[in-house]
């Protein structure tokens, strides 16, 4: 029989979901996304806020709030510990010596490891969404989509970041211990510019911490609440092209991080 | 063989959704009762006390008020009702906008008034308890809501949806494996009549 690429690519996806999404982890999981939100229902129904789409920007601020955590640990255990373990152990190694790209080997990883979570933060977000405002999500679905990519974006920048510290590192403890502290910096820069902003009153401080938190960007746009938030309660309130322009400089920087690690595991990574 | 792994996905995909539809499911029949307020004190002649709540479709409000001599009652409304203010202003405005359907007398009663309401639609509810006598009268209400964590229709409905799609994309490799089970069943029993020993006639 002859192989081809797609079918090696494909045995791959296959091996690697079958090795990290074994059964029963992702019904449970499936099933936990999908509650833990909605046990914050009441609050989003009888919370009166102004507008209508507020109330949407709250949802996707709420499940930034309950999931998110989760997501980053699923992401820290699949790739901060389980890809920095087989770049350790060797087991990269001879995944290379198949005949499949490196490109091709770190996306079905990225996939497992990255997209796979994020599609549960997606699932669970509009599901919430349309248990609670089915009204609103299909006549303010723009306003939706534009909050849920905006969390999505976030989360990609953190696992980008965690992605390229594993590549860098290549070993499980150095590399889940750097990983978090990265979080940490970027949560501490986040903050920064927060506090910055709020006590100066500068708005390229607001600009670099929106450009950070697309989210709360929005949140303030909409004159929606926030859901676990520590900051300054009265920030610059941005209009919606200054939202969308931050949200397109975030997915750029997001893209970079990608890139570098691609680039690197592709050209210059050394087992 | 491909086909094997394509149901196979699509069979894992169905029991995620499956689990999902499960929690929505769980949530819709979790009922929760919470206090909404206990008050009481004194009335003076011809003042009025109220409260307002909100409920939703399933709701239901249990309702103890005691206020000797006193008219009690309580009324639903939308939104926009309540913010017109017709609602609890003059009794005329108030009877006109009960004909004119504005307004829902849900009860109303003199001295006591006991009773558990459903709701089968959101509104807006006022308990309203007026002394219309010339003297202080003791008033007490004791007001508490069960209600479920999502609506509960919405939540069977969106269960049912996702249970219909869960069970859509497992059926395949179901069908497929029952098929298999009853072929290689059939092939057993052949080789069984064949062999040196038949399993009759």
């Amino acid at each position: 029989m002859k192989v081809t690429r797609p079918s090696v690519i494909l045995e791959f996806i296959s091996m690697e979901l079958s090795e990290t999404w074994r059964f029963p982890l992702p019904e449970l999981f499936s099933f936990l996304y999908v509650l833990f939100p909605l046990f914050f229902s009441y609050l989003v129904r009888s919370i009166v806020m102004g507008p209508p789409e507020a109330k949407l920007v709250f949802v996707a601020s709420l499940a930034e709030g309950t999931v998110s955590l989760i997501t980053i640990l699923l992401i820290l255990k699949n790739i901060s510990y389980g890809l920095a373990n087989e770049l350790k152990g060797g087991l990269i190694q001879t995944y290379l010596s198949y005949p499949v790209g490196r490109v091709a080997l770190l996306s079905v990883k990225v996939f497992s490891g990255i997209l796979i979570p994020l599609a549960y933060v997606v699932f669970s977000t509009l599901t919430f969404a349309y248990v609670n405002l089915p009204g609103l999500v299909t006549k303010y679905f723009n306003v939706l989509a534009l909050s849920l990519l905006s969390l999505i974006g976030q989360l990609m920048l953190a696992a980008g970041l965690l992605l390229l510290v594993s590549i860098l590192v290549k070993g499980g403890g150095a590399s889940l211990g750097l990983g978090i502290a990265s979080l940490f910096g970027l949560d501490a820069l986040s903050m920064a510019f927060n506090m910055l902003g709020g006590t100066t009153g500068e708005e390229a401080y607001w600009h670099a911490y929106y450009l950070l938190n697309p989210l709360d960007a929005l949140v303030n746009h909409y004159g929606s609440l926030r859901f676990l938030y520590v900051g300054y309660g009265r920030g610059f309130k941005p209009s919606l092209n200054q939202c969308l322009t931050y949200l397109s400089l975030h997915y750029l920087i997001v893209s970079l991080i990608y890139l570098a690690s691609f680039a690197y595991f592709a050209r210059r990574f050394e087992p | 063989m491909e086909f094997r792994r394509i149901s196979y996905l699509a069979a894992r995909l169905g029991l995620i959704v499956i689990a999902a539809s499960t929690a929505i499911l769980l949530l819709s029949s979790l009922r929760l009762p919470c206090l909404i307020s206990i008050s009481f004190g004194s009335l003076d002649p011809w003042d009025r006390g109220k409260l307002t709540m909100y409920v939703e479709e399933g709701d239901v409000l249990m309702v103890r008020v005691r206020a000797k001599g006193c008219y009690i009652g309580l009324i639903a409304s939308d939104y926009s009702g309540l913010g017109r203010g017709r609602i609890i202003s003059a009794l005329p405005q108030l009877l006109e906008d009960l004909l004119k359907g504005r307004v829902r007398l849900i009860a109303s009663a003199k001295g006591e008034l006991k009773g558990d309401f459903a709701f089968d639609r959101s509104s807006y509810v006022i308990l309203t308890v007026t002394n219309p006598s010339d003297h202080a009268v003791d008033y007490r209400w004791d007001v508490r809501k069960v209600s479920s964590v999502i609506p509960r229709s919405r939540g069977l409905n969106t269960s049912l949806l996702l249970y219909s799609i869960g069970i859509g994309l497992t059926s395949p490799l179901i069908l497929s494996k029952a098929l298999r089970a009853r072929a290689s069943s059939r092939g057993s029993r052949r080789y069984r009549k064949d062999g040196l020993f038949p399993l009759g006639p």
